[in-house]
């Protein structure tokens, strides 16, 4: 696998199994086993309105979604991220409801639209970190 | 191994002259302009009752004090220091007034005591870098 | 005028999390379940809590928007977030500053919450106080300008404490054993409370003969650190009247602090406090003003106790016995159950645990359970007047609140 040489998340005992779900290529969130409320970035207590168990099980996402905002970074952070620019930051609304940041991939940045279907993928950055992207979904939906 | 290395004095803004007086093996503290209040640890305000001089110079001291208070170490404070223990971690009422942290060396632990009279002694720890501690007074 | 903040504000809901974490689990997870604890034992949602006082485990600066985030409510404390950032005197300044907001109706309902990991997160040594290197709390919870005069003469917390108590017994002759007897009596209070951590008996002699950490100071009279987090919710007097929980009444606080430095705490010519003449005298005596009270008031006294030194120092300072007196004082079971001044009724951070930052909310939470009567064996029949106090690791700064039954 190539050197990496941008940074690499840092997990907490929060977020252990998302990071886990990635490596497998899975996108996890978790579901709160009193309201049902799906949550998004892990955490430990559920985030509904009045609902404060701590409850919970890891459920694969659709990793399906629409883009909810987004951005061109055009003029990268630092030299790191040079070779990448132009790229897309978007938010991304999945299906089950909550919001993630991602990068857009497979598409220009500046064709990347708010509305826009996408599906995640994922992308070994290294033996021990993958990290989920999103891309535009080709062929029409049920 | 670099995980024993006793950590090093990290120096700010404004201690220069008190750590480079001290790699020319002098102990120099700041005296205050205005009431002439001897100072420790180095900081820009004379912290005597009523005095709020900024102006200062650096002054060499006697180098002479005596225990304040101190303890012996038994349990060191990381592995860094278990060669040295027990040592002794004491409080230096120098004669110019200011009490500072200093290491008691060069005699037993168990014959340190509040009161005894104490002179300074350099220790070099590396290029530059050299700290005050103290044994009892010759 | 300031008499009138008396009875202004009142607890209404308490909420912990175990005093271990086996499970390596984050601050942030301690942290909810503390606030979960409390929120559902005063029957409030998220939006009633509009105001939060954290000490952030993570010492985030970002911690107030992280701690909403995961509650997913922005109404959670929409009316005032702060760190109260100040060691010792985060109990005293919380609820003097949960008080304010609630009194002045800039809040309904203020949610304090302090803990961390501090066991789980330390780096292990084989030498270790329990395990623990104490230089990673040490090192990580000073200003840089510690690390340049006093940490390369190899200092660590209980060295600090070491050199008050050798002032201590030199000026007024205290002993070793006076000492442990604060010690025993935290362990017999601890085996009581099955939060507690430490809960063997121990003696006097016990105290004596384990492992010397820094003279004159044992392992033993060290407090034993350990994870998890603690919540408690202020509200008015007015709403207090309408809690599910019966409110216990904010009667006093106070707070100083002196110098950062051993060196300059040990100044004493120029003014009336040294190493063991406390500030502390001065925070319990702006909450007795308060109260209209004085030490012969209070039923129960939940004291910090980092080490035994740090609880010998406030019995004088606040004035429970004259200076240099209290190592006769805390002889003859004085400070047990059944004594005149029962002190740590949970077992204290000597035997219930240390969990680090906002080490005193745990204290404060015994003093609301005595004063509710809801403490079972460990109950100080009739307590109406409670005490609970926060101190910083060099017993530089002292905090104190006095709680008061419905």
């Amino acid at each position: 696998m190539a050197e990496y040489n941008k940074p690499v998340p840092g997990v907490t005992p929060d977020s252990k199994e998302y990071w886990e779900g990635c490596r497998r290529h899975e996108l996890l969130i978790q579901r709160c086993t009193e309201c049902g409320h799906h949550r998004f970035y892990p955490g430990p207590i559920c985030q509904a309105f009045d609902c404060l168990s701590m409850d919970f099980e890891w459920v694969r996402s659709s990793g399906k979604g629409t883009v909810y905002t987004l951005t061109v970074v055009v003029r990268a952070p630092n030299e790191m991220w040079a070779d990448l620019a132009p790229y897309a930051l978007v938010l991304i609304e999945l299906d089950e409801g909550p919001v993630m940041f991602s990068r857009a991939v497979d598409i220009p940045a500046f064709d990347v639209k708010i509305g826009m279907r996408m599906e995640v993928v994922f992308e070994d950055l290294t033996d021990e970190v993958t990290l989920p992207f999103f891309r535009p979904i080709a062929a029409p939906e049920a | 191994m670099a995980d024993l290395a006793k950590p090093l004095p990290q120096f700010t803004p404004g201690s220069e002259p008190y750590w480079d007086a001290l790699s020319n093996h002098e102990l120099r503290l700041q005296r205050c302009h205005a009431c002439g209040t001897f100072r420790f640890y180095p900081s820009p305000m004379c912290h005597a009752p009523d005095c709020m001089g900024l102006d200062y110079d650096w002054a060499e001291v006697s180098g002479r004090g005596e225990v304040y208070t101190y303890t012996v170490v038994h349990r060191p404070v990381s592995e860094a220091w278990v060669d040295d223990t027990p040592y002794v971690i004491a409080m230096i009422r120098l004669d110019e007034g200011p009490v500072m942290m200093s290491n008691v060396v060069d005699c037993e632990p168990a014959d340190v005591r509040i009161g005894l009279p104490v002179e300074v002694v350099f220790r070099d720890l590396a290029e530059g870098v050299t700290l005050p501690c103290f044994r009892p007074a010759s | 005028m300031i008499e009138t903040l008396s009875r202004e504000a009142a607890i209404i809901g308490i909420g912990s999390t175990e005093m271990r974490n086996p499970d390596g689990r984050s601050g942030m997870s301690l942290y909810m379940e503390a606030i979960k604890n409390a929120m559902e034992e005063a029957e409030l949602t998220k939006s009633d809590i509009d105001g939060f006082l954290v000490y952030p485990p993570n010492g985030s600066m970002r911690f107030h928007t992280e701690l909403t985030e995961q509650l997913g409510s922005a109404n959670f404390g929409k009316s005032l977030c702060d760190f109260p950032l100040v060691g010792g005197l985060m109990v005293g300044l919380a609820v003097n500053k949960a008080r304010s907001a609630v009194f002045h109706d800039q809040c309904k309902n203020v949610i304090v919450v302090g803990g961390g990991t501090w066991r789980s997160s330390s780096h292990r040594t084989p030498i270790g106080l329990s395990g623990v290197d104490l230089s990673e709390s040490i090192y990580h919870s000073r200003e840089p300008i510690s690390m340049e005069y006093e940490f390369p003469y190899g200092l660590h917390l209980p060295a600090l404490a070491a050199m008050v108590t050798q002032r201590h017994m030199q000026e007024f002759g205290t002993t070793s054993e006076q000492l442990a007897a604060i010690a025993v009596a935290a362990r017999k209070h601890a085996a009581l409370n099955e939060r507690a951590l430490l809960r063997t008996p121990i003696s006097v002699d016990d105290v004596l003969s384990s492992r010397m950490i820094a003279e004159p100071l044992h392992l033993l009279d060290c407090s034993y650190i350990a994870d998890g987090a603690s919540a408690f919710i202020v509200t008015s007097a007015e709403r207090a009247r309408d809690a599910v929980q019966e409110p216990v009444w904010i009667l006093g606080s106070g707070q100083a602090q002196s110098f950062q430095h051993m060196g300059h705490l040990c100044r004493g010519s120029d003014s009336e406090f040294d190493l063991v003449r406390t500030v502390g005298k001065i925070a319990a005596g702006q909450a007795f003003t308060q109260a209209g009270l004085g030490p012969e008031d209070v039923d129960v006294a939940e004291l910090n106790d980092s080490f035994t030194t740090t609880v010998l120092l406030q019995l004088e300072d606040y004035g429970f016995c004259a200076k240099g007196e209290a190592g006769d004082f805390v002889a003859d079971g004085r400070l047990e159950l059944g004594g005149a001044l029962p002190l740590n009724t949970h077992g204290g951070l000597l035997s219930e645990g240390d969990n680090g930052l906002g080490n005193s909310i745990p204290a404060l939470i015994e003093a609301v359970t005595q004063l509710r009567g809801d403490a079972g064996e460990r109950q100080v029949e009739g307590a109406e007047v409670a005490m609970v106090s926060g101190v910083s690791e060099s017993l530089s700064s002292y905090s104190v609140a006095l709680l008061g039954r419905n």
